[in-house]
């Protein structure tokens, strides 16, 4: 009796690490609905709105300036930003604010990307940390879930910065 | 061309097979090239995606067991030395990062900040918060940093030839991607990793 159980219990572990191994690699291969919560991408993301992200344009290094991308925060690990990219290495981005007199432009070094969010007043992104490393991204969003049932892709363009 | 040869006789003989097995049990008596596609395509068909199931059954584990637990990597390039020479072969844990008990003194692997297709092997010399000398040993006056939250401060062994974060910076704790705890190769020098021969670098030690 003890075998019988010990056996069917070692079966059901093995079974779920099996799947639980595929799971997590379609998700992180594939891409995953992903809930985002914050103010910094209105009016294109609002606070708690359901989103679709693929990762395969990470992996196949097709991230390009005008994508909204998830990626690891560089002030804390434990937790994800959602931002648009604004710029890839080698840009020239625009860093002074509007009021400034003198304009301020730095060049984005190799292998970072520059990020901003589109609600310029209340998101904190690169013009807070800096250039955010191109390894932290973890995938690209591309589709929004409206909760009547329609769907809207992102083509909004919230302003040019660089 | 041979090879070509061998696999359409075998697909025939496959072929040949099945329709033999599908006639004795149905005796079917429609034309021959109909029972001839039905089960070439479903034999066929059937055990790729068979194979192909299973392969990515496979590949995801084998995966998920790397990235989670750990794995054998073979090191290059002379910015670890002594610690770890050109092509030597460690074992590195992935447990230690998915658990933020990463420490000073730990030899990390991370992608590199500056290529996020390489990845750089490196001893953490300061977390978050720490003051990190970054001043040469040769200026005049000294000038420390603090290392911001959510980073790290890696250095290699080898000051003197070694692109670490007295060139790119703190490195963001999110591109750490495992622990290197023991050499396995070359036999002469098997075991636990050494200490850093730098001894230590912030100024409160």
């Amino acid at each position: 009796m003890l075998r019988g159980i010990l056996g069917k219990t070692f079966r059901l572990v093995g079974y779920t690490i099996q799947y639980a191994c595929i799971a997590h690699c379609a998700f992180e291969y594939v891409g995953g609905v992903v809930m985002c919560s914050g103010p910094s991408m209105e009016p294109t993301i609002q606070n708690s709105d359901i989103v679709c992200a693929e990762n395969l344009s990470r992996h196949f290094y097709g991230i390009q300036r005008g994508d909204i991308v998830i990626a690891k925060s560089p002030s804390d690990p434990k937790s994800n930003i959602c931002k648009r990219v604004i710029g890839l290495e080698g840009d020239k981005i625009l860093t002074s604010r509007p009021s400034d007199f003198f304009k301020s432009h730095n060049y984005v070094p190799t292998g970072h990307v520059w990020l901003e969010g589109d609600n310029l007043q209340n998101s904190t992104d690169s013009r807070y940390y800096g250039p955010v490393p191109y390894g932290l991204i973890r995938g690209r969003i591309f589709f929004k879930y409206y909760f009547d049932a329609e769907k809207l892709f992102l083509t909004e363009e919230a302003g040019e910065r660089a | 061309m041979s090879f070509m040869k061998l696999k359409a006789i075998s697909i025939l003989l496959t072929v040949i097979n099945f329709i033999n097995n599908n006639n004795k049990k149905s005796g079917d008596q429609g034309p021959w090239w109909q029972s001839l596609h039905r089960t070439m395509l479903r034999g066929i068909l059937g055990k790729t995606f068979r194979l192909v199931g299973y392969t990515i059954q496979y590949a995801c584990i084998a995966h998920c067991a790397f990235e989670y637990v750990g794995g054998v990597v073979m090191c290059s390039g002379p910015s670890m030395e002594p610690t770890i020479q050109n092509s030597d072969i460690v074992c590195a844990e992935n447990l230690s990062r998915h658990f933020y008990g990463i420490q000073r003194g730990d030899i990390v692997i991370a992608k590199s900040p500056s290529d996020p297709k390489s990845n750089i092997c490196k001893r953490v010399i300061g977390l978050e918060g720490d003051k990190i000398l970054t001043s040469r040993p040769s200026d005049f006056f000294k000038s420390h940093n603090y290392v911001p939250t959510g980073h790290v401060w890696l250095e290699g062994d080898n000051l003197q030839n070694s692109t670490d974060s007295r060139y790119y910076g703190p490195v963001p704790y999110g591109l750490i991607r495992g622990r290197i705890f023991f050499k396995i190769w070359p036999l002469s020098d098997f075991g636990f990793l050494r200490d850093s021969p730098n001894g230590h670098r912030s100024p409160g030690d």
